[in-house]
């Protein structure tokens, strides 16, 4: 013990450099040990260790919830529609069940036509994303197909844009009647309305398909 | 991990719509998007950076490589975790108040997009080093890489902050300003990237005087003066001895 201190008194005090790294290294192992604490996921914490200062808004807050996987470019315009749509749709099946009705509708169902969904809004993402490289290429050639060609997918473009808006008013529609289940008991109405819905869906995947190919034909 | 967007699909948007990535639906919003991004931006920014130290390595190769590799990520981040407080302040004083996620965010992002340009200009600054320049010429072709990748950049960082405030030009110009010192003094700290090709190889070089002091010796070197290159330790900065002049 002794020993240690005369070798720390013969060392001196440590340069201003490793104090400094000394205490920025703690700084960030503390706030990463409190995000780590608050459920944050491996890499918002090793993130934290070198980059706190970054983070410090994230002290004492919980981990988000969801992605953003439709507002970066895999998903379509419609994604934010499409998940809150959904999930008034799951709210409302567990009101039913809660309040002791049957269930009328399986999860894996709802997630199913959720995926669909989203793919069809995907789609929908890509064609103006297309649009949107084509349009500085058109200014440099003039060709009569390719007008044409753009002007039919723009076609099939709002097609499917307000075929999904239809299937997306259904759901809301859906959520209507599973109130009027709650309180009617009737659950006819609802399955139908949701077997509609589930072929739209699949229509609107086929019918998209068949009107791309023709542009690209 | 089907649930969390794809670090490539980040990288895309950097370089397509880098603004995508930041949201005006509140600070809520913005903390949550900085949870999510942060350690993808991060690793954007370490990898993008670390190729880039490799090609700069590879002018003098052995473990400069590594040394290079590893050094390129802190030269643009360093910058960043320094300076932040001092934009933010500067922009208060214009009477924009911004809040810390979003500048957090904003200073990724510029980061992350200006490490994935400097690896895409990684391959052609590899080609002119491999055919072994001058020392002078191997530096001047990074200088003009880093203005290169710095400035669009830059200019997302200048884009992603909010609008508006009093003056604004006078708080974008003092930032540039802040970056631009802290980046120059941070290269200087955490020099050699460039290494000559018989010289030896070391990781950092002594702590020693400053960037700003170096270049005046440089530029009284170029007018025959000689004096004010002998360097000595002085703490974080260092300091650098200036002769009197003997007449």
């Amino acid at each position: 013990m002794i020993g240690a201190a005369l070798l720390l008194a013969e060392l001196g005090p440590p340069p201003l450099w490793a104090t400094l790294a000394l205490g920025y290294l703690g700084a960030g192992a503390a706030i990463a040990w409190q995000l780590g604490r608050k459920g944050h996921g491996l890499g918002t914490v090793t993130s934290a260790l070198a980059c706190w200062p970054l983070l410090l808004g994230l002290v004492g807050r919980p981990p988000p919830r969801g992605d953003l996987r439709g507002e970066l470019g895999s998903g379509g315009p419609n994604h934010a529609r499409i998940d809150a749509c959904m999930r008034t749709l799951a709210e409302g099946l567990a009101e039913t069940i809660d309040a002791g009705g049957a269930e009328l509708i399986d999860a894996a169902q709802l997630a199913k036509l959720g995926t669909a969904l989203h793919r069809a809004d995907a789609r929908i993402a890509r064609v103006d994303r297309l649009l949107l490289d084509t349009e500085d290429q058109r200014a440099l050639v003039r060709d009569g197909s390719l007008e044409l060609g753009i002007a039919q997918l723009r076609g099939a473009r709002e097609h499917a844009e307000r075929e999904l808006e239809a299937v997306l008013t259904g759901l809301i529609q859906l959520r209507v009647q599973l109130g009027l289940f709650t309180l009617a008991g009737e659950s006819e109405p609802v399955r139908e309305r949701l077997a509609e819905l589930e072929a739209r869906v699949a229509a609107l995947a086929e019918l998209s398909s068949i009107e791309f190919a023709q542009v690209r034909s | 991990m089907a649930g969390q967007t794809t670090t490539l699909a980040v990288v895309g948007v950097l370089l397509r719509q880098p603004e995508q990535l930041l949201t005006d639906a509140g600070d809520e919003a913005e903390r949550d998007r900085l949870a999510l991004l942060a350690p993808q931006l991060l690793g954007i920014t370490l990898i993008g950076a670390a190729i880039f130290g490799l090609v700069i390595g590879s002018y003098r190769g052995d473990l400069q490589y590594l040394y290079a590799a590893l050094k390129t990520p802190a030269l643009l981040l360093l910058p960043v975790l320094i300076g932040l407080p001092a934009i933010r302040a500067v922009h208060g004083a214009c009477e924009l108040e911004i809040p810390w996620s979003r500048m957090a965010l904003a200073a990724l992002i510029a980061v992350a997009r200006t490490a994935v340009l400097a690896a895409a200009c990684g391959p052609v600054l590899w080609l002119y080093l491999s055919i072994q320049p001058d020392y002078h010429r191997a530096i001047l072709a990074l200088a003009g890489c880093l203005l290169l990748v710095g400035g669009p950049g830059l200019w997302t960082l200048i884009r992603a902050l909010p609008a508006g405030g009093r003056n604004r030009p006078l708080a974008t110009f003092a930032s540039l300003a802040v970056l631009g010192v802290l980046l120059a003094q941070s290269g200087w700290l955490l020099r050699p990237f460039v290494v000559r090709p018989r010289a030896e190889v070391s990781f950092l070089r002594p702590i020693e005087a400053d960037v700003f002091s170096s270049l005046a010796s440089t530029r009284r070197a170029a007018n025959g003066d000689y004096r004010g290159w002998e360097a000595r330790s002085g703490g974080l900065l260092g300091t650098r001895e200036i002769d009197e002049d003997p007449r």
